[in-house]
């Protein structure tokens, strides 16, 4: 008697079991997403290529380096329900591609919250440091780097390339602007209508001429900014960003 | 069944702070994930002594931080790969293990990630990271050396660090004036004796900032050096214009041995620093409003920098490290 109730319960368990795993399996596929996001560099309408000449603001210029961060990302639902993926931080550039680690509710995203730049704590350095973590760690070491080496932290931003200023149209006095610091960590906000089903990718897109708007390369002023060095500059730039950013 | 050895350091390895000062001075913090050990100083000696670590194999941390002289430079300014000329003087790096914020503007937060200054400077040793870690990666000798003294291959974590262990060693505190203050009377000459009290007088306030044991409160100051400052100093970091031409204040031990003088290495002899102080104050907006006005005679110069002569260490004269 004892052994059949146990076949019973073997049995009963097995199904309960069964339908488990069956109702999970529903829930993965229909109700949930793989988010991916890229990075798109925009200039003159049309996609950023690293070595091409292009006429901005009255020069010619070609850009070589094109990288931002990302970090402190929730997106807002149609409910005002929020998806934080503030613990990531996102390195932005051509041909980079960041995958959400777990699959998020599928939804309709309406507002995207962020700031470009690394928050005061992880810049700082003080006890974790760029070089405590791997390679495939966004806050990593990366060549091009990303960090400053005279101060500690993060270049929050970071364009390099060359204008030409001797009118042969060849491009080859060189520009950087390297922004970081804590002052300048740029707080983004960005309302959209956006679904996100299986497999979806989001672009957040930067524009070339927005973010350079007012910004003559002709002038040796305009042309370099390490952000002490040229806090003027760094800061014009930071409140350009804005313009700047969108997503698609 | 197969063991795999792995490399175990014990805290029998490990070589404290206390074991590398003398006893009438305070002991310096060494980070607990970077303990000190023999492998880890001796690899740190070995890559300050190659000029590999630059891009162009010519440059090595010793060639601006010289032995001889405290492990500072005669020149102004340095040259490094290609010729390149920087902004600012290299300084002592006698007891850097006590400072708190590094670089003479404190733009990085610790020792143990300050050799990547120079390492990927353009204008000094100009190697990215990344692509000296490669280089050094295919060499056996390293391999075999970090994994000895960090149980892996080299690696951006623990480059700087075996560095930042070897600097941590370079301590001073051997010369005259620490003989003196342990009790040797006889150990300043009656020159740098008065030169002493007028460093402590109330009429220089000299020790209101090279004050304490290394002879630095560590502060950040602007000693009115210029009127316009080609180089912001600590403003480039904390990015307020009060921070314009402040500079950390330097130790003053082997102050004798580190000329040229200032952030610059415009000031050539100490001489020339007292006559800046006595004479030369720019009035800058930021100028410390601890400097006072004073004028010293001839003989009272002559027994300020005898004074100043009795902060050289025994072992930094001699280049013994």
């Amino acid at each position: 008697m004892i052994k059949a109730n146990f076949n019973i319960y073997l049995i009963a368990s097995a199904i309960v079991l069964l339908l488990t795993i069956q109702g999970c399996g529903d829930e993965t596929d229909s109700d949930t997403a793989e988010l991916k996001f890229d990075f798109e560099f925009q200039i003159n309408d049309e996609d950023l290529a690293f070595g091409q000449v292009y006429d901005l603001n009255g020069s010619k210029v070609s850009f070589k380096v094109a990288n931002y961060y990302i970090g402190g990302l929730k997106m807002t639902q149609t409910d005002d329900a929020v998806i934080d993926l503030s613990s990531d931080y996102l390195l932005a550039g051509p041909g980079n591609l960041f995958t959400v680690g777990d699959r998020i509710p599928a939804t309709n995203i309406v507002k995207f919250d962020f700031f470009i730049g690394v928050d005061e704590t992880t810049n700082n350095q003080t006890e974790t440091d760029f070089t405590s973590r791997p390679s495939s760690d966004p806050l990593g070491m990366k060549d091009p780097s990303m960090h400053w080496n005279w101060n500690s932290g993060y270049k929050f931003v970071r364009i390099d390339g060359e204008v030409d200023t001797d009118g042969d149209d060849l491009p080859d006095t060189p520009i950087s602007y390297h922004i970081g610091s804590n002052p300048l960590l740029k707080n983004i906000s960005i309302s959209t209508n956006r679904a996100i089903d299986d497999d979806s990718t989001i672009s957040f897109v930067f524009d070339m001429n927005e973010f350079f708007e007012s910004v003559d390369f002709k002038t040796v002023e305009n042309q370099d900014t390490h952000t002490g060095n040229n806090l003027a500059l760094a800061q014009l730039l930071v409140s350009n960003l804005e313009s700047a950013l969108s997503v698609d | 069944m197969i063991w795999i050895a792995c490399k175990d350091i014990s805290d029998k390895d490990h070589i404290t702070a206390e074991s590398l000062v003398p006893p009438h001075v305070s002991t310096f913090k060494v980070p607990e994930d970077n303990p000190l050990t023999e492998a880890k100083i001796n690899l740190g000696k070995r890559l300050f002594n190659d000029p590999s670590l630059s891009l162009d194999s010519t440059i090595s941390c010793a060639s601006c931080h010289k032995v001889d002289l405290a492990f500072a430079d005669s020149l102004s300014i340095t040259p490094g790969i290609h010729g390149n000329l920087g902004d600012r003087n290299p300084p002592s790096l006698l007891n850097a293990a006590y400072l708190t914020r590094i670089n003479k503007d404190g733009g990085v937060a610790k020792l143990d990630i300050q050799a990547l200054v120079p390492i990927e400077d353009e204008n000094e040793m100009g190697i990215s990271i990344i692509t000296l870690i490669d280089r050094l990666q295919a060499n056996p000798v390293y391999n075999q050396l970090f994994s000895s003294a960090y149980g892996s291959n080299v690696n951006g974590y623990n480059l700087p660090r075996a560095l930042a262990s070897y600097v941590r060693t370079l301590t001073s505190f051997d010369s005259p004036y620490d003989n003196y203050i342990k009790g040797d009377l006889t150990a300043l000459s009656s020159s740098a004796l008065r030169g002493r009290a007028l460093f402590f007088s109330e009429r220089l306030n000299c020790a209101s900032c090279h004050s304490g044991e290394l002879l630095t409160n560590q502060s950040f100051e602007n000693n009115g050096l210029y009127v316009d400052y080609p180089d912001l100093g600590r403003a480039l970091i904390t990015l307020n214009t009060t921070d314009i031409g402040k500079f950390r204040v330097p130790s003053l031990r082997n102050v004798a041995l580190t000329a040229p003088y200032m952030f610059d290495g415009s000031l050539y002899s100490l001489e020339e620093v007292l006559d800046h102080y006595q004479h030369n104050l720019s009035g800058h907006a930021n100028q410390s409003q601890l400097l006072k006005s004073f004028e010293l005679n001839d003989s009272e110069v002559q027994n300020l920098i005898a004074f100043l002569k009795s902060l050289t260490g025994d072992k930094a004269r001699r280049g013994a490290y």
